[in-house]
């Protein structure tokens, strides 16, 4: 089972052989999962949202194309998707703003400079930095130095070229490093 | 170099698309704004990049396929309940039909129900993905739709009685003028 292909899963699940999509799920939740921990910064949520990823890429398992697209490219294109649609319908309270009442963190003095703060609520805190950015340039950030893609499949993804998905990197880039108070000035473009 | 050109590199470096840049280097050197925003960006990057690898948890698959099952058993629900919902409207159109044909209502009546059943039995199925999987909407639908074939019934029988009456009336007038 191991050694067969991603498309060659794809067309078993398609011919009645629903238990090959265990194995899809197994080679690809922890990207997914990864990606939505980023984009919203909890865990049960994340799994709520990897979980409809997977149900609507098996209800949608017929229009995918093993020539047009690799198979965790297709995926990461619907999580993409249902991330945006359903940060439009909530959004969830930053912890960033959380750990700045609680803590009297200050974003000026930097992250690194507050001793205190565990190394989870580090990352924690850099999530929530990445929820504030817009929109494309927290998946081209994501999915760029998370997840380690190439720009050729983050275009793909975000339905761009691949230079205006570098655009949006650089940008959100620049935007995180002033959230994250490594750099002050503003109106870095 | 201008820093617009050493801010170019940068990017190219954080992009991956260059291993790195002597130039660049060297620029930084003489540059301490540009030297800064460079160590500002590298320590940014490396945050974000210390996030990568939280492993989903295993149990996730098995809840997954689950999911996947309660939901091919909705589906199948659905359909049923899709059925159901048209085969009610196409008996009560057929209903409507058979009255008016034995009340002797003519062709463009009938016609004019077939036309309208056929086209919500196309809005039900059009809906059917978005209408909540619940049976109560179908049930609302052919509640709907059998006030509207009740009301065009009544309606048309009350207009049809009132034409035969004012038939008859005129009937009526004639007859007793050719006495
Ligand atoms: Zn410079």
């Amino acid at each position: 089972m191991s050694e067969l292909s991603d498309a060659e899963l794809v067309s078993g699940v398609l011919s009645g052989n629903r238990d090959f999509f265990a194995h899809l799920i197994d080679r690809h939740r922890n990207r997914v999962f990864s990606v939505m921990l980023t984009a919203v910064g909890n865990r049960d949520m994340a799994e709520d949202l990897t979980q409809e990823t997977f149900l609507k890429a098996y209800r949608n398992l017929g229009s995918y194309d093993s020539a047009q697209a690799k198979f965790s490219t297709w995926l990461l294109t619907i999580a993409t998707r249902l991330r945006i649609d359903t940060h439009r319908r909530a959004k969830p309270e930053s912890s960033l703003d959380r750990m700045q009442e609680d803590k009297g963190f200050d974003p000026d003095s930097g992250v690194r400079t507050d001793r205190g703060l565990e190394q989870e609520a580090v990352g924690q805190v850099v999530r929530d930095a990445i929820g504030r950015l817009p929109e494309r340039q927290r998946v081209a950030v994501t999915l760029k130095h998370i997840e380690g893609l190439p720009f050729s499949e983050i275009a793909q993804i975000m339905g761009c070229t691949v230079n205006s998905a570098k655009v949006h990197a650089h940008r959100g880039r620049n935007r995180l490093a002033q959230l994250l108070g490594h750099i002050r000035e503003e109106g870095l473009a | 170099m201008k820093c617009i050109e050493a801010d170019r590199l940068m990017s190219a470096i954080l992009d991956g698309d260059l291993p790195g840049s002597p130039r660049l280097e060297s620029h930084l050197e003489g540059c301490e704004s540009c030297a800064l925003r460079w160590e500002a960006l590298r320590r940014t990057v490396s945050d974000v990049q210390a996030l990568a690898g939280t492993p989903a948890p295993a149990r996730l698959t098995p809840r997954i396929m689950a999911a996947l099952s309660a939901d091919a058993a909705e589906e199948g629900g659905r359909r049923l309940a899709t059925l159901i919902a048209a085969g009610s409207m196409v008996l009560a159109s057929l209903v409507a039909i058979a009255w008016l044909w034995a009340a002797g209502l003519g062709e463009g009546v009938t016609t004019f129900f077939l036309t309208a059943s056929e086209a919500l039995l196309s809005f039900v199925f059009a809906l059917r993905d978005h209408l909540a999987a619940d049976s109560a909407g179908y049930a609302t639908l052919v509640f709907i739709w059998a006030g509207i074939l009740a009301t065009g019934l009544v309606g048309m029988a009350a207009v049809g009685r009132i034409c035969a009456g004012f038939v008859a009336a005129r009937r009526g007038v004639g007859e007793h003028g050719s006495a």
